[in-house]
């Protein structure tokens, strides 16, 4: 059976390649929306006794 | 009055001390059920049981106060 | 008289039985058996079991195109990708993605389990299979049940069955797969790290996720849109506790009724002729071989990442990344409190084990756009 090699290193690299930067670019949002959410609750917070969150 | 608190969110599923029970450091108090499965909890000191803070069957979160030893 | 006899034998399937069918029964029984007395993945594999089962007996055309009953199921709820979507709602609704937003760093542990993917892809293509079909068998390696029988069905939807099967069986074994793997590339040192509390996430940020995670995935591979949007809006169903009806609905009913039309579906393509066949021993080598190589790799990503980390992780919850929820977070927990009794892994591994299901539908969806 032909095996298309170059298709196979296709494949294989772009696959860890595309999962690794979907996951890095998730990562990186997911941090940024916690940051600015904190921020938000902090800004809207009343004050009352609460135990400090730690990002 | 050093509690002992829960390392994990889940169900109290056996409490295997009493009131005024001795027990050493890193022995098996009560055990938690998270996910479907048994997770021992050991003490984190040496003394005597002065509370338990919950009974079999709650629902604990992580933190919640489970045993005070003295 | 004797006519009416003779037609009636003639007729029956009995007369047409092949050796092959009866040797799919054993298969069928040895399914059922598992299933029932061992109670491996029941939910799955008992309907599983009786779709082989029946259509190994000749001469009903359960699966007989544009008549069949089972075709029906099949052709409306997998052929036509409704299914594995639905499951993934139901999963949404019922998955906790609070100890991945704790800690985002562990979607790159996600990510590295997923390398074990490609890795059998390779493989596979070793063994003689062609692309697609090698796509198909990687997957199993995600360990996600769904995601397996939505690109099998789209790459090499003959494979089907075997790759779900195996995929099923594999998750159930997960506790004898993973410690071998996790032992061997940890040393006792690494896995006594003990790590620090999860941070508590508020309900905005659970709510949030669903939605970004959605829209980013969405954007960047479409053809990762049917799964991922069902995942995350079964996730929003749950966290935004306004729908709660619906959100019971998706991870009970839903699920159980889907669950019903998935197992029979797939037990129902698997024909003695598709089935027996030396190339589906070689599915069954390559899917241990994916969950071996996947643990691996879930494990040296997070070794890898200790190099650049201040507080370092627990490199075993790595192995979590193998995205069998809990399964393989359980594992990782019973592995670690081995090594030091108080260390609480569980939750800490569902972070990457959960961020594996994600992983699991990215990878698939690459797979999909290279080679569908």
């Amino acid at each position: 059976m032909e095996t298309d090699w170059s298709k196979v290193m296709e494949v294989f690299a772009s696959g860890i390649l595309g999962v690794y930067l979907v996951m890095v670019l998730l990562m990186v949002l997911t941090q940024f929306s916690n940051w600015l959410i904190g921020r938000y609750e902090l800004a809207t917070r009343k004050p009352e006794p609460e135990p400090s969150k730690e990002a | 009055m050093p509690e002992l608190t829960a390392p994990i969110a889940g169900n109290v599923w056996k409490i295997l001390i009493a009131v005024g029970d001795k027990v050493e450091l890193d022995d098996e108090v009560i055990i938690l059920e998270a996910l479907k499965m048994e997770t021992p909890i050991y003490s984190d000191d040496s003394g005597t049981v002065t509370a338990i803070k919950v009974k079999e069957g709650d629902a604990v979160n992580d933190g919640d106060v489970l045993v005070v030893i003295d | 008289m004797i006519d009416i006899i003779k037609d009636l034998i003639f007729t029956s399937g009995l007369m047409n039985l092949t050796g092959g069918n009866l040797v799919m029964w054993l298969v069928a029984f040895v399914l059922l058996y598992l299933a029932i007395k061992k109670q491996y993945e029941p939910l799955l594999l008992l309907p599983i079991a009786f779709g082989i089962l029946v259509v190994n007996l000749p001469l009903t055309f359960l699966m007989e195109p544009e008549h069949g009953l089972i075709w029906f199921f099949y052709k409306y709820g997998i052929d036509l990708d409704i299914i594995p979507p639905l499951i993934f709602l139901g999963l949404g609704a019922m998955i906790d993605f609070g100890p991945l937003i704790a800690n985002p760093k562990t979607l790159l542990l996600g990510a590295g389990a997923q390398v074990g993917l490609y890795v059998t892809f390779f493989a596979a293509i070793l063994f003689g299979f062609d692309l697609k079909e090698a796509g198909a068998i990687a997957i199993i390696g995600g360990a996600d049940g769904p995601t397996t029988i939505y690109l099998g069905s789209k790459l090499a939807p003959h494979l089907l069955g075997a790759t779900a099967v195996s995929a099923y069986a594999y998750m159930a074994l997960v506790p004898i797969i993973q410690p071998p793997m996790m032992k061997l590339l940890t040393s006792d040192h690494e896995r006594k790290i003990v790590m620090p509390k999860l941070r508590p996430i508020s309900r905005l940020q659970k709510i949030c996720f669903p939605i970004i995670t959605a829209m980013i995935i969405m954007l960047v591979v479409p053809p990762a849109a049917p799964l991922i949007s069902m995942l995350m809006l079964g996730n929003l169903f749950k966290e935004s506790g306004v729908v709660e009806r619906l959100s019971k609905t998706a991870s009970n009913e839903l699920m159980n009724i889907v669950t019903i039309f998935l197992g029979l579906s797939v037990g129902a393509t698997m024909t003695a002729a598709v089935f027996l066949n030396p190339r589906v021993l070689f599915i069954f080598f390559l899917g241990l071989f994916a969950f071996v190589i996947s643990t691996a790799s879930g494990l040296l990503m997070a070794k890898f990442m200790n190099l650049f980390l201040k507080d370092k992780i627990n490199p075993l919850i790595g192995a979590a990344g193998v995205s069998a929820v809990p399964m393989a977070a359980r594992c990782v927990h019973k592995v670690g409190s081995e090594a030091n009794r108080r260390n609480y892994l569980l939750m800490h591994a569902m972070g990457p084990n959960v961020a594996g299901v994600i992983g699991t539908v990215v990878a698939a969806a690459i797979l999909l756009k290279n080679l569908g």
